[in-house]
């Protein structure tokens, strides 16, 4: 009787098996990189598996243990499919076993070829995943993936998120020629001791980066002015700083880790918001540092990073030369890094300790040898000079900044991050030279609440609503586009544009990026076609000519059938909706 | 530079020499106790064929071969032909697949097993010295305790009990050829499996 419950539970675990559950600490997911498929074309599929940490699959070749992860297509009749192309995996010791396989994620690219002749709206492409997953325990997965392709007159351009996530995948595979077994000969090891070495160097590496130098130096200039004990005292609390800021990066680092979210370092500056807010605060504090405006004790954390004397100002810089530290991934700090994030928090804590304490360590030994103080040159009027210099400092990573936001978000970013640095320039005027052309204290007063409005101004502008995801997913303008989808009965909306019509960018930014359209665009599945007349086109000319416009903006929808119909250039959301609708246009200039 | 520290660092941290048996050799003699606490060396078989099969019965793996009645079938058509099957566990205590002698007399009950004895391997020593990788991982030993086939039990690396039907079975195809007198045609396959839970 006492061993009846084992049998069920084994009974229990077989059905599972049969049944093909997923093991629970690896999620599989299923794209194809076009957004349609036509006839006839070999097109790339992938799929994905997300490792709890800790857990790993298999290589093609597993190893001493394990099992390669197999992936079983049911496609429709004509299509198929190629071998798995393997990412190159990494080796898993599991003394004295040698494994093969891959932690974090991994990505399968597999070929897929549709037949010469495609009929149908859509395809069901259809796949079975098999694998084990491994952490001292293995627990055999499942998946039974989908994904649906619409069918069209060409291979679909991918989404640009789409197309990165294929572009990537394609990088992890192995060069052409390349040993398969490479990567058994120099797997990252790395013991502890070595790697708190590494991460105590690129910490005292860092203060030589461009992105650290100048609010070191700053620190260095407080520093000259100090008596000995007082440099001592708040050396120490510098170092507490940086300390203290690792920890907590630390400690974001693992749990977002925990979260599943395989991060690199410098994630932070993966947002583009965090990018915007290190923008405007950088431009400040130049222009802080060259002399257009003094900062007053009321800015409490801004007066620390420009060289307070008390402790809180000390704390404070040692905390954000961490945050502009972050970008500068020294080479040193990449290993120990590496490092840290594979291992658990016992050894990830003493690696970003121990490069704390790298990145505070000059500044503590310039303040335990006051010899060394003697070659630092005398304070005097040079330090005037060297302050403004540093502003141009601060201008360089600005500029470095900018085109990382130009990166991730484009061209309207950027400018838009620019307009809200003229606004801070504009606010740091109104709080700086201006103040002393006051001639009472209501100018006074006003010209300080200018100078707030305009601070807030910058803030609201760095954060632009237009840089979301473009939810339409604008194609570019041909006439074989057009006249492909309106022979397949699909709605079609043009916008012929250009970047220099001001009309247009409203329109764009506005109607066409609002809630309702877009949500009309999906409804009617609208294929949207962008026509841009920015520079010279002669296709775009000629279709203009066509519809009886020689200019930009026009608004076109074709319904299945049906003539176009030219839409008002002065556009809303109601104009798109309801040419959509096929209803009437009321209002509205032409 | 930075190279070098790291091959000085990987030297240091592969003081792990493991060991195998080569097949067409002499097997190693070994002496476990099994989980009646009876003492087996591979010596007393001397003039039988023995099978070695590596188990930990918390593996998908070696589930897939037991939840079938795989295994069971095997033991039960070759040990009443003549041949010792000893399966062995290397899971170190506190370890997957790790049971006390009395759990595994229940295990063996429930499972139905018609093995000759499970043997005890914490220690792992045994399996170390056979160069045991995973569960299941198959040794053939003929009667003059020479080595004839090592590997998987067969050809179908999967953990789905529904493909025990389709695989090619290696050790019923060795202890088929081996029993009739004739050389073992795979002598060697490459075993599949979870790694074996060593210290």
């Amino acid at each position: 009787m006492r061993r009846r419950p084992i049998p069920i539970l084994f009974l229990c675990l077989g059905t599972a098996l049969a049944a093909g559950a997923e093991g629970g600490h690896v999620r599989a997911d299923l794209r194809v990189e076009p957004s349609a498929v036509a006839a006839g074309q070999t097109f790339w599929a992938a799929v994905r598996l997300q490792m709890d940490p800790g857990w790993h699959t298999y290589w093609k070749d597993p190893g001493d243990s394990g099992m390669a992860t197999r992936i079983t297509w049911s496609l429709p009749p004509g299509f198929t499919a190629g071998d798995i192309f393997w990412p190159v995996p990494e080796k898993i010791e599991i003394p004295p076993l040698v494994d093969h396989g891959y932690r974090g994620e991994v990505v399968f690219l597999v070929p897929l070829t549709s037949p010469r002749v495609l009929s149908g709206a859509s395809v069901r492409l259809s796949a079975r995943v098999d694998w084990l997953e491994c952490a001292d325990i293995c627990v055999p997965g499942r998946a039974d993936l989908t994904v649906n392709l619409p069918v069209g007159p060409a291979l679909g351009p991918p989404s640009p998120e789409t197309a990165a996530f294929f572009a990537a995948a394609r990088a992890k595979l192995p060069a052409p020629g390349d040993d398969p077994y490479a990567f058994l000969k120099n797997a990252p090891v790395l013991s502890l001791g070595w790697a708190l070495l590494f991460a105590f160097l690129g910490g005292v590496l860092l203060n030589l980066m461009p992105c650290v130098l100048p609010v070191l130096s700053i620190k260095v200039l407080g520093f000259l002015q100090e008596s000995p004990s007082s440099g001592r005292r708040h050396a120490w609390l510098y170092a507490g700083g940086v300390l203290f800021s690792f920890w907590v990066l630390a400690g974001a680092l693992l749990a977002l880790r925990a979260a599943g979210d395989p991060l690199g370092w410098g994630f932070q500056l993966q947002s583009p918001l965090f990018v915007g807010l290190l923008i405007l605060l950088f431009f400040a504090l130049g222009l802080n540092l060259i002399g257009v405006f003094e900062i007053g004790t009321s800015f409490v954390g801004l007066a620390a990073l420009a060289g307070g004397k008390s402790g809180t100002s000390a704390f404070l810089s040692g905390a954000l030369a961490v945050v502009v530290a972050t970008p500068c991934t020294a080479p040193f700090m990449g290993t120990a890094l590496g490092y840290a994030v594979t291992q658990p928090p016992t050894v990830s804590i003493p690696v970003f300790t121990a490069l704390a304490l790298g990145l505070a360590s000059p500044y503590v030994a310039l303040a335990h040898f006051p010899a060394a103080l003697r070659w630092v040159p005398r304070p005097g009027p040079w330090m005037v000079t060297l302050k403004q210099f540093m502003g141009f400092l601060f201008f360089g990573t600005v500029l470095w900044l900018l085109w990382v936001l130009g990166l991730q978000k484009g061209l309207g970013a950027v400018t838009a991050a620019l307009g809200s640095l003229w606004t801070l320039a504009l606010a740091s005027w109104f709080y700086g030279p201006l103040q002393e052309k006051a001639r009472t204290q209501t100018h006074k007063r006003l010209f300080n609440l200018m100078a707030g409005l305009l601070a807030i101004g910058s803030l609201v502008l760095v954060y632009p609503k237009g840089l979301g995801p473009d939810a339409i997913e604008w194609q570019p303008y041909t006439e074989s586009a057009l006249s492909a989808a309106r022979a397949q009965n699909q709605t079609v909306f043009v916008d012929f544009t250009a970047a220099w019509c001001l009309t247009c960018q409203v329109n764009e930014r506005t109607t066409l990026a609002s809630a309702s359209v877009r949500k009309a665009f999906r409804d009617h599945h609208v294929l949207a076609l962008k026509a841009d007349w920015t520079n010279r086109d002669p296709l775009i000319s000629a279709a203009l000519a066509q519809l009886g416009r020689n200019g930009v903006p026009v608004y076109v929808v074709y319904r299945p059938g049906e003539e176009p119909r030219l839409l008002p250039a002065l556009l809303t959301p109601r104009h798109v909706i309801d040419a959509l609708n096929a209803k009437e246009i009321r209002g509205g200039s032409q | 530079m930075k190279k070098m520290l790291l091959s000085a660092c990987l030297f240091v941290l592969s003081p792990f020499v493991f060991s195998a048996v080569t097949t067409g050799e002499k097997a190693p003699d070994f002496a476990l106790k099994d989980s009646e606490g009876q003492s087996h060396t591979l010596s007393q078989y001397k003039g039988k064929f023995v099978v070695l099969e590596w188990v930990n019965h918390g593996c998908p793996f070696v589930k897939k071969h037991y939840g079938s009645n795989n295994m069971q079938t095997l033991q039960k058509e070759f040990t009443a032909k003549g041949v010792i099957w000893l399966s062995v566990c290397s899971s170190a205590e506190g370890k997957q697949g790790h049971l006390t002698p009395a759990e595994w007399k229940e295990k063996i009950t429930e499972t139905g097993s018609a093995a000759t004895a499970v043997l005890l391997d914490a220690p792992g020593a045994v399996g170390k010295r056979f160069g045991a990788k995973t569960t299941p991982h198959l040794f053939l030993i003929d009667p003059k305790g020479v080595v004839i086939y090592q590997g998987a039990i067969d050809d179908n690396p999967s953990a789905d009990p529904a493909d025990v039907l389709t695989a090619k079975n290696y050790i019923r195809a060795a202890l088929t050829e081996a029993l009739a007198g004739k050389k073992v045609s795979t002598p060697e396959t490459k075993p599949y499996g979870c790694g074996v839970k060593y210290k």
